[in-house]
């Protein structure tokens, strides 16, 4: 590609004196080349299915069209143009499109350089985020023009449907992960430029932990989950002191939260999952432990350096960081089961749990009942583990997870375009969801593509195969299908919201019904595990808002929450009751969570504190009811911070002014969607939310009020 | 309670509710799904019930409505039964079992008798 020259005009003498065009081009090898009307000729046969007269033909033209113009300046890019605009004229609309450009006007890099990224909470300013943000911008382009057809490109840019993470085309989703397998076969990853092998300490496990979490994360667009971290560092930790163990858990939380340098200067989203108890199905599996070898006794025989591991991880989380400030990550998910409750000390570590859930906000809920076990990452996505994962966990290196993309369904414009009538909203929900399963289909097909290029192709880390199969196993994967926006579909349906009216509640169930039942049987006729995700829609949730203002207006101005004046708007995220309902939290979890057993890749509920600082006893107690009495899968409580830039201390709830100092200058910070960040860094249709927030003040019984906490 | 009992069987009692409109009925919600066992027989004992006068509607679990019945229930799994009041109020549930034509009937005579100290409508 070619960028800025100048022309020196001659007159053009015949229709083949390319030459005498004293044109000189800056081309991509930041060289200059001479005017030579072949090289168009050439690009055309070369990128599209123009023919070689067709091609000669627009060349010519082109080159009379600069030829009598007075352009002093010319760029590549707009030869380019000039060549589009004549494959327009021909009606060769597919040619145009395979000759297209990609790339950012000068004024949109000027303004990404100067001004923050707000798509992404999770991506600081910097000229890395800017590296991030201007790759992903060209390859949202390339997806939507070459791995999608027009149809799934269209609807996604008329926002029918989401394609989550264009930007990030060529990787999968995101992943669950063990650490068995770097325990196992050490830290050996191709193109890298050394190779360690297993460790054999602690330190040097978390070393290879974090490195293979960011290599991981330049593979996979979205989060990196861990499963059961205390309980597979655990065979490490034998005979290691309690100042050891708080040191390697210290080592741990600070490694991954402050990781905001690497890949576009973006944290990696990681969580890792928590147990107190020895889980069910690890219980008799063989321990691998220093040096990647078998120790010899099974992981039931380490649930003391686990449940060691555990506490101190929560003592790290209850500090908070050097302000005293919630870490954002590594979210720490804890998993509550029949067991954890028959386990000794299992009281005593629930009320540190809620502490931390208190204090700070940290700690996610995990429900797994039954014989229900989940690995959770992301916002909410979590993976039930199936017969052959319970085989797997025999071998527990083998067990890695992925999804390989999600694509959401704006369901307030189902509520527009069906009018009232039920068999036409039904049967719209088949066709957005057959799309959402095209549009899989097609990623499907460009990441298989990739990845058939195995060693040498871009995605050779994913290719790897240390144990038989490669380390995606594609044939294990699941295809998100999201949500967004059930409240207001049923508004626009019935006229009430979700929690208004027991039928609006019953249509919103049955519109969930419907969808789980057709993503199973789009995945018996396609042989393709697709799930219904809630998917966290950070920004989905105001781009389907806007567009529906946009296209479905004067309807989607009664409908979409918010301040529409403001521009701050929002629909209701996946099957959430409104966030500005007054309802009480336990009434919420319980009718929130009917929805989860048909949200098979993940659910949660968020309970928003404020400046209420719930005694651990009161969650605690919230806790086991909700295990006990609903259905939901996850639970996260979430307080409000300020925090002072000016004197470094952080007081409790959302304010103007620091508490301390009086200082202006500071900065608030809560729960997005599933994690915390600065609220600074929020969209706009985020800042509605959070404004309509119903904070649960008042509800559970308090701790003493302190103000100071950092 | 023997006679109660007795009439119920009969299909007196439950028959002679029928006249106070639909809107006062006891309801038994009975889910099932095709390829379950157990099913069956949880149909006889609803089958049974239907003819003594209880309005008692099945649902299948792999149809739309079934399924959002069931969610809207919290059934996990199937065979399940749910007796309901007139106000469409859960007074009892079997889920993964299969209770009797009897037990059923008890649980509607003393949800009455309740009803009727609260001098609800029954």
């Amino acid at each position: 590609m070619g960028t800025v020259k100048e022309i020196k005009k001659r007159k053009v003498k015949g229709e083949d004196e390319t030459t005498d065009l004293a044109i000189f081009v800056r081309t991509s090898s930041e060289d200059f080349s001479g005017w030579d009307r072949q090289k168009i000729v050439d690009a055309l046969v070369r990128e599209t299915y123009v023919d070689v007269d067709t091609a000669d033909s627009i060349s010519k033209e082109v080159q009379e069209q600069i030829a009598a113009s007075r352009i002093s300046v010319i760029t590549t890019p707009l030869i380019r143009e000039l060549v589009d605009a004549k494959l327009i004229e021909r009606g060769l609309e597919d040619a145009r499109r395979m000759h297209t450009r990609l790339g950012v006007p000068l004024y949109d890099v000027d303004q990404l350089i100067l001004h923050p990224n707000k798509e992404n909470a999770n991506v600081p300013h910097g000229p890395e985020a800017t590296n991030l943000t201007l790759a992903e911008g060209i390859k949202k382009e390339y997806a939507l023009l070459n791995v999608f057809s027009q149809e799934i490109a269209d609807a996604h840019t008329r926002g029918d449907i989401h394609l989550h993470d264009l930007g990030f085309i060529d990787r999968p989703y995101c992943s669950g992960q063990s650490l068995e397998y770097i325990k196992r076969y050490g830290l050996s990853l191709p193109n890298s430029l050394s190779i360690a092998k297993p460790a054999k300490h602690p330190e040097v496990l978390l070393a290879h932990m974090v490195k293979f979490a960011a290599a991981l994360q330049s593979h996979f667009a979205g989060a990196i989950g861990w499963d059961a971290v205390n309980l597979f560092f655990a065979p490490y930790l034998v005979g290691k002191s309690d100042e050891e163990i708080t040191q390697l858990a210290q080592m741990l939380i600070f490694e991954f939260s402050q990781q905001a340098v690497a890949r576009g200067g973006q944290a990696i989203f990681t969580d890792i999952n928590l147990y107190w108890e020895v889980p069910k199905h690890f219980e008799n599996v063989p321990a691998i432990g220093p040096g990647g070898e078998f120790t010899g006794k099974t992981y039931a025989e380490y649930a003391r350096e686990s449940q060691k591991f555990a506490w101190a991880l929560f003592d790290v989380y209850k500090e908070g960081d050097g302000a005293g400030r919630p870490f954002f990550f590594p979210k720490p998910l804890v998993h509550i089961t029949e067991k954890f409750f028959q386990t000794e000390g299992h009281q005593d570590f629930l009320y540190h749990i809620c502490d931390v859930a208190s204090e700070k906000g940290n700690t996610y809920f995990v429900f797994d009942r039954g014989s229900t076990a989940k690995i959770s990452e992301c916002c909410r996505l979590s993976f039930k583990l199936e017969a052959q994962d319970f085989n797997d966990a025999m071998n527990p290196w083998k067990m890695r997870y992925c999804a390989l993309q999600n694509v959401t369904i704006n369901l307030p414009r189902l509520g527009y375009l069906s009018n009232g009538d039920d068999t036409r909203l039904f049967s719209k929900i088949a066709e957005f969801m057959e799309m959402a399963v095209k549009a899989h289909v097609e990623k499907r097909a460009f990441i298989e593509k990739l990845l058939s290029l195995g060693e040498k192709g871009p995605l050779a880390l994913l290719t790897m195969n240390k144990d038989g199969e490669p380390y995606l196993r594609m044939g294990r994967v699941t295809y998100l299908i999201g949500m967004l926006g059930l409240n207001e579909l049923v508004k626009v349906h019935t006229g009430k919201e979700l929690h208004e009216s027991k039928e609006a509640f019953k249509f919103g169930l049955k519109v969930i019904s419907h969808m789980d039942l057709l993503a199973k049987k789009l995945s018996q006729k396609h042989q393709m595990r697709f799930v219904l995700e809630q998917t966290p829609a950070e920004s989905t949730a105001y781009r389907f808002a806007r567009l529906d203002l946009k296209y479905h207006s004067p309807q989607s101005g009664h409908t979409v929450k918010g301040d529409i004046s403001r521009g701050e708007v929002y629909y209701t995220n996946s099957t959430y009751y409104s966030v500005s309902a007054p309802i009480n939290p336990i009434e919420r979890v319980i009718k929130e969570g009917l929805f989860h057993p048909r949200i098979e890749a993940g659910s949660l509920t968020h309970i928003w504190l404020g400046e209420a600082r719930p005694s651990r006893e009161s969650l605690a107690n919230f806790v086991v009811k909700i295990f006990r009495e609903s259905l939901n899968d996850q639970v996260a409580f979430s307080p409000e911070f300020t925090t002072c830039i000016s004197c470094g201390r952080t007081s409790r709830g959302l304010r103007d002014s620091c508490v301390y100092c009086g200082s202006q200058d500071i900065e608030g910070i809560t729960r997005i969607t599933g994690y915390f960040t600065k609220v600074s860094s929020w969209n706009k249709g985020k800042i509605g939310e959070l404004r309509d927030r119903f904070r649960n003040e008042g509800y559970f019984e308090e701790t003493e009020k302190r103000e100071v906490i950092g | 309670m023997k006679g109660i009992l007795k009439k119920l069987r009969k299909g007196r009692l439950l028959g002679s509710s029928l006249g106070k409109g639909v809107g006062l009925m006891e309801k038994l919600k009975l889910f099932w799904k095709a390829e379950c066992p157990k099913c069956p027989q949880a149909k006889v004992v609803g089958n049974i019930l239907r003819k003594e006068g209880l309005e008692v509607i099945d649902y299948d679990i792999e149809t739309v409505d079934g399924l959002a019945e069931a969610t809207y229930y919290g059934v996990l799994s199937t065979p399940t039964l749910i007796v309901e009041d007139p106000e469409e109020n859960p007074i009892a549930d079997f889920r993964g079992t299969i209770p009797s034509p009897d037990e059923i009937r008890k649980i509607l005579v003393n949800s009455r008798e309740v009803r009727k100290k609260h001098q609800l409508p029954v």
